[in-house]
């Protein structure tokens, strides 16, 4: 009855493209929002997660999916009902030639066509640099297919293409945080978030959040992990915010010192030296998103400047059980004082279980803070690393 | 220092790798060879990996470790640039290595890059030039195309065997024949009569009706006994033959890569995969689908999936495969492997699988008359 | 949703029968078309890891006797004690012609009766029921330690998923529970359906499960209310695990020893129709002899191989079986590094099959 009603009513109306908020949607949301805007399009965006997304997500998936690609599911549910004329799922395999992403994400436009009914057309471009030498090109020739399902002018596409550049520049600016400013909230200078609750006399914590940013930044799963942090008295700097150029050197060091590369300053190595000796070794954490993670725990567990390092990760996610390997060998290899507590998240994760165990790592920072150690009693268990496990 | 090299077991193929140390000229008691893995190597192995890493990372750590432990200190493992985790190998091992202690060398090959390949293999030769060690791992490379046809043997005769056990000690045979050559044209003439030695040797049974099963999954666990389970064997002693459906020769195939007219035999199957994987996703996860096309095409009865618990390429093949199951009418069992795998499901679920087979079987053949077997007819390649 | 299904057509009936050689290879349909004469009588040990059943059917697949009991973790003497009881049931004069073992312990079984056929419970499962109806198109059965589905399509299985690592979707899920809550678990069906608010009970596995329960229980909800969120927990975890992804319509029949159950029940019915699996409570059937299904698929296997084969004689050892001195030795292997257990089956001391080594150096 609405059907014929919707149809020409639509006749006049934009093409409708769906995001899942999921995923690579946190990584590129400005630049594929005015990119599909710029050209035209209206930008459908899934609502954010709730537990209705959670519970059909997990009715479709594999069980041995993670916890965020099954969200991802739940959305591209969601977003079925929403009378689409394309969903948005790119096949993005690598964007620099030494670096992938997950390889769920290349496949995940396939799955999609096969698992679900009444899916809108797809638009999944493919690209990939570290395999096929995707480049400049490629990305010219992604823009103006998907450019042309929208409009006729070349010039608008062109100009789309453009202003998503500019935007994905903006976003990831306003993203991180320079080292300068760092260096400042390091100190105790400056609060990075809303004021901390602490009781009288007490000083916030400086606690870096390490996760993937889909899943720090979703609020549902991530439990709400910033709320609850700023109601312990937690002040958290994200692995997102984290300058680049910073992580990078860690990542350097990672893979060169065992060869017996030291350099002090890696970032002052030309480009054709580095390729040289990291070529040479093979030895390169090449899985892009795991960058940020690995090197924000190395910085952390070397520098002691901040309390404690909270990792949050999926059960069972493939790149992340890698860095996850990396960051708990290198505080046992340093001795590292810091504290660092993973945690890990499924779709069953229980709310009072996981605010147990974030206050009880809360309690054990305060008293480091306070006495200069972390307890003894607590340390001959677990040394300063605390797997908090499944919640 | 002096450097004893070492590399992880891998199936039927750590034959192969032994032999390209012998052939660069790698002095024998500087090799240390693993050692078929036992519940010990995969204890150790678990141990000291991360919880979620994949099965064949645990299995590969544990046979390392149990060499670096009789003395070698030169690791050989993948490394490089990948798309999944498999590429990770070798520098996570090395950490965990570091970790436990040891002071060990590792040299991580890039196995999509076969020049580099060349390269570091040449580091540990005897002073080889270019040219000689292209020479040297010529002769893997064509036995590489003996061991496939002998595992591809082994597995159709050993179903339809008359005397049980004659199979496995032809193969022997044939294994210990092929690598004391040393010669490339003599590998080469030898591989044409290894068909021959089979047929020669082994009685099979005429009248046999057997149902012929693909295996497909992750490289690792399809080609490790220790991994799948014996699942080879398993299904020959239930009157199936079953070959594999992939292989070392997607890296190794050096002439096939360079020869525009050969297609190699990986690409055939992602181009089959294509319309339900579009892309490469990893590992051999296009493969297992591509293979499953095909082979419904040739007229065989099954499919059986292995991969290990939480390998992501896999997965995303498992999500698609039951379209393929429907669009081709061909069954597919899942059989998802890890450490604490039991073999009495394992067990019930072949047999399961293969009762259901024979029932389908039955009646696609409206009572045709069953195809005469023989190697010639069930040999595809 | 079965014309989307590639799976063969049912015509094969006739023409099947020419291949009449190859009953272990047997159809289905043809095994189902096999009668025998109604005065001879077939006997099928199912040996599970939490039960043990042994029924007797006649030459027209009608059961005859059966018996239940639990395995206790000992199979050999629940064997001897379930044949102890179907002997003072029938008589110790009732001829048996023919004998199959099925179950997770089926080779020990089979060793112990003299099975002539030695078959997997999902064959055997999918049997008995296609026997009972022939309409259905899925088969859900909850055990004790593992659950199955079979997928049904025009009387031939073409699908199937065993779960044989997670207890959520299994019966000892609820007895742990019922444990826990010391209430026994014949009761747990009735207490579930006087519930009309079931508590959402977290249940990826029986350790979080308890842990939630525990909560919920010092949240003050009725044991009731528990009960009945316990048994909705356990039917989804088994649609989650079992059944994901598996082309799910009706009819379909449950069984196993957890059917007994009418919460569990009720609970499928509920959660089928909210899924639109099912359009009507009647789509579930459960089975009269729902707890005796594999001994009866396995019994009818036999009944298939003896009919097909008249000159062939049973294997069966007899009623005396409870009288044979049966004892298994297990020793582990310390020849290699896979430190294998081998076990040893001794009968009146002497050692009729040993089995367990990887190499198969010790098989007999």
């Amino acid at each position: 009855m609405v059907e014929s009603d919707s149809t020409k009513h639509r006749k006049k109306q934009k093409k409708r493209v769906g995001f899942p908020r999921a995923l690579l949607y946190y990584y590129f949301d400005a630049m594929w929002e005015s990119f599909f805007e710029a050209l035209g399009a209206e930008v459908v965006l899934s609502s954010p997660t709730s537990k209705i997304t959670k519970d059909r997500g997990v009715l479709e998936t594999l069980d041995d999916e993670c916890y965020s690609t099954k969200l991802y599911h739940g959305h591209v549910l969601e977003l079925i009902e929403k009378d689409l004329d394309y969903i948005f799922a790119p096949r993005f395999a690598s964007r620099r030639k030494r670096e992938v992403g997950c390889p769920k994400f290349v496949a995940l436009a396939d799955i999609l066509k096969y698992t679900k009914v009444n899916l809108p057309p797809v638009i999944g471009p493919y690209y990939s640099t570290s395999r096929e030498n995707h480049g400049f090109w490629r990305l010219v020739i992604i823009i103006f297919e998907i450019g042309f399902k929208f409009t006729k002018n070349p010039f608008r596409i062109i100009y789309a293409a453009l202003k998503a550049r500019r935007n994905h520049r903006i976003a990831i600016r306003n993203k991180s945080i320079d080292e300068e400013t760092l260096n400042k909230w390091e100190n105790s200078e400056i609060l990075l978030n809303d004021a901390p609750v602490v009781e009288d006399g007490e000083t916030p914590l400086k606690v870096a959040l390490i996760g993937h940013t889909y899943l720090i930044n979703d609020r549902f799963a991530s439990l709400d992990v910033r709320q609850k942090l700023q109601k312990l008295g937690v002040d958290v700097v994200t692995s997102e915010q984290m300058p680049r150029n910073l992580l990078e050197r860690q990542l350097l060091r990672l893979s060169m010192e065992n060869y017996g590369l030291d350099f002090s300053e890696p970032e002052k190595l030309t480009k054709k030296e580095l390729k040289k000796h990291l070529l040479g070794s093979n030895d390169y954490l090449y899985f892009e998103f795991e960058h940020e993670i690995v090197g924000t725990a190395m910085h952390y567990l070397e520098n002691n400047t901040i309390d404690g390092i909270l990792m949050l990760v999926n059960f069972i996610c493939g790149p992340v059980s890698v860095s996850m390997e990396y960051a708990k060998l290198f505080a046992k290899k340093i001795k590292a004082e810091t504290p660092m507590a993973i945690l890990t998240l499924d779709a069953h994760t229980g709310e009072a279980g996981f605010q147990t165990r974030l206050e009880a790592f809360s309690d054990i920072l305060r008293m480091k803070k306070s006495t200069g150690t972390i307890p003894e009693s607590v340390k001959s268990v677990s040394g300063s690393i605390f797997e908090m496990g499944l919640s | 220092m002096e450097s004893y090299v070492t590399y992880p077991h891998f199936g039927p193929l750590t034959l192969l790798f032994k032999a390209i140390f012998q052939e660069l000229e790698v002095p024998e008691e500087r090799i240390i060879n693993p050692s078929p893995p036992s519940k010990r190597t995969l204890e150790i192995g678990s141990e000291n990996s991360p919880e979620w890493m994949c099965t064949p990372f645990k299995l590969s750590l544990g046979s390392l470790i149990e060499c670096i432990e009789r003395g070698a200190n030169h690791v050989f493992q993948i490394g490089g640039i990948g798309t999944c985790r498999a590429s990770c190998y070798g520098p996570v091992q090395r950490v965990i290595t570091e970790d436990l202690g040891y002071d060990v060398k590792y040299t991580n090959i890039d196995y999509h890059l076969p020049l580099e390949m060349m390269k570091d293999l040449r580091s540990v030769s005897n002073n080889f030039s270019a040219w000689q060690s292209i020479k040297a791992l010529r002769k893997i490379w064509v036995k590489n195309y003996s061991l496939d046809l002998t595992e591809h043997l082994i597995n159709f005769y050993r179903g339809v065997e008359i005397e049980k056990g004659k199979t496995d000690k032809v193969a022997k045979e044939v294994y210990d024949k092929l690598f004391s050559i040393r010669k490339v044209k003599e590998v080469k003439r030898f591989h044409k009569q290894i068909p021959g030695i089979f047929k020669k040797e082994v009685q099979i049974d005429e009248d046999a009706d057997p149902l012929k099963i693909g295996i497909i999954g992750e490289i690792y666990v399809v080609l490790e006994p220790m991994l799948h389970l014996d699942l080879y064997r398993r299904l020959n002693n239930l009157g199936v033959i079953c070959r594999n459906t992939v292989s070392l020769k997607k890296f190794t195939d050096l002439p096939a890569k360079l020869n525009p007219f050969v297609k190699e035999y990986y690409k055939i199957y992602r181009e089959k995969a294509r319309p339900y994987i579009q892309q490469y996703c990893g590992g051999d996860g296009q493969e297992s689908i591509g293979a499953t096309i095909l082979l419904r095409e040739l007229g065989w009865d099954g499919m059986v999936h292995v991969w290990p618990f939480s390998c992501m390429p896999e997965l995303s093949a498992q999500s698609v495969i039951p379209s393929v199951t429907n669009d081709y009418g061909m069954p597919v069992l899942p059989m998802i492997v890890d450490e604490q795998t039991g073999e009495a499901g394992f067990q019930t679920r072949l047999e399961a699988y293969v009762d259901m087979l024979k029932i389908k079987r039955e009646n696609e053949r409206q009572g045709k008359p069953k195809e005469k077997i023989s190697w010639e007819t069930f040999n595809y390649d | 949703m079965t014309e989307n299904c590639d799976c063969p057509k049912d015509e094969g009936m006739t023409s099947t029968e020419t291949h009449s050689k190859k009953e272990m290879l047997g159809s289905t349909q043809e095994s189902l078309a096999v009668e025998g004469s109604s005065n001879c009588f077939y006997l099928g040990v199912d040996v599970g890891s939490i039960s043990t059943n042994l029924a007797i059917i006649d030459g027209q697949k009608n059961l005859v006797d059966s018996v239940y009991i639990r395995t206790e973790g000992r199979p050999i003497q629940s064997i001897q004690h379930g044949v102890t009881l179907l002997k003072e049931k029938v008589g110790e004069s009732f001829q048996i012609h023919g004998v199959g073992a099925t179950g997770s312990a089926r080779q020990l079984t089979g060793l112990i009766v003299g099975a002539d056929v030695v078959r997997n419970e999902i064959t055997a499962h999918s049997l008995a029921s296609l026997n009972e109806n022939s309409e259905i198109q899925t088969i859900m059965e909850i055990g004790g330690q593992d659950s199955k589905i079979i997928i049904i399509r025009n009387g031939v299985p073409i699908d199937f998923a065993m779960n044989t690592v997670c207890a959520a979707g299994t019966g000892s899920f609820l007895d742990q529970q019922a444990n826990r809550l010391e209430i026994p678990i014949e009761d747990f069906g009735d207490l579930a359906l006087k519930s009309d608010n079931a508590v959402a009970i977290a249940g990826r596995c029986t350790v979080f499960a308890e842990s939630d329960m525990i909560h919920k229980q010092q949240l003050g909800h009725s044991v009731e209310d528990i009960i009945r969120g316990l048994s909705e927990a356990l039917v989804r975890n088994y649609l989650n695990n079992v059944g994901k992804g598996k082309d799910i319509t009706g009819p379909i029949m449950l069984q196993g020893g957890v059917a007994a159950n009418v919460g569990i029940r009720d609970a499928f019915r509920r959660s089928l129709i909210k899924q639109e699996k099912i359009k009507h409570e009647d789509e579930i059937i459960v089975p009269e002899h729902y707890d005796v299904m594999g001994a009866i698929g396995v019994a009818i296997l036999a009944m298939n191989k003896m009919v097909k084969n008249p000159k062939m004689k049973t294997n069966f050892v007899g009623w005396q079986i409870p009288d044979i001195n049966f004892k298994t030795k297990g020793f582990e292997c310390k020849d290699c590094p896979n430190i294998c257990e081998v076990i040893e089956v001794l009968m009146e001391d002497e050692v009729i099959a040993r089995w367990g080594s990887k190499c198969g150096k010790w098989d007999i």
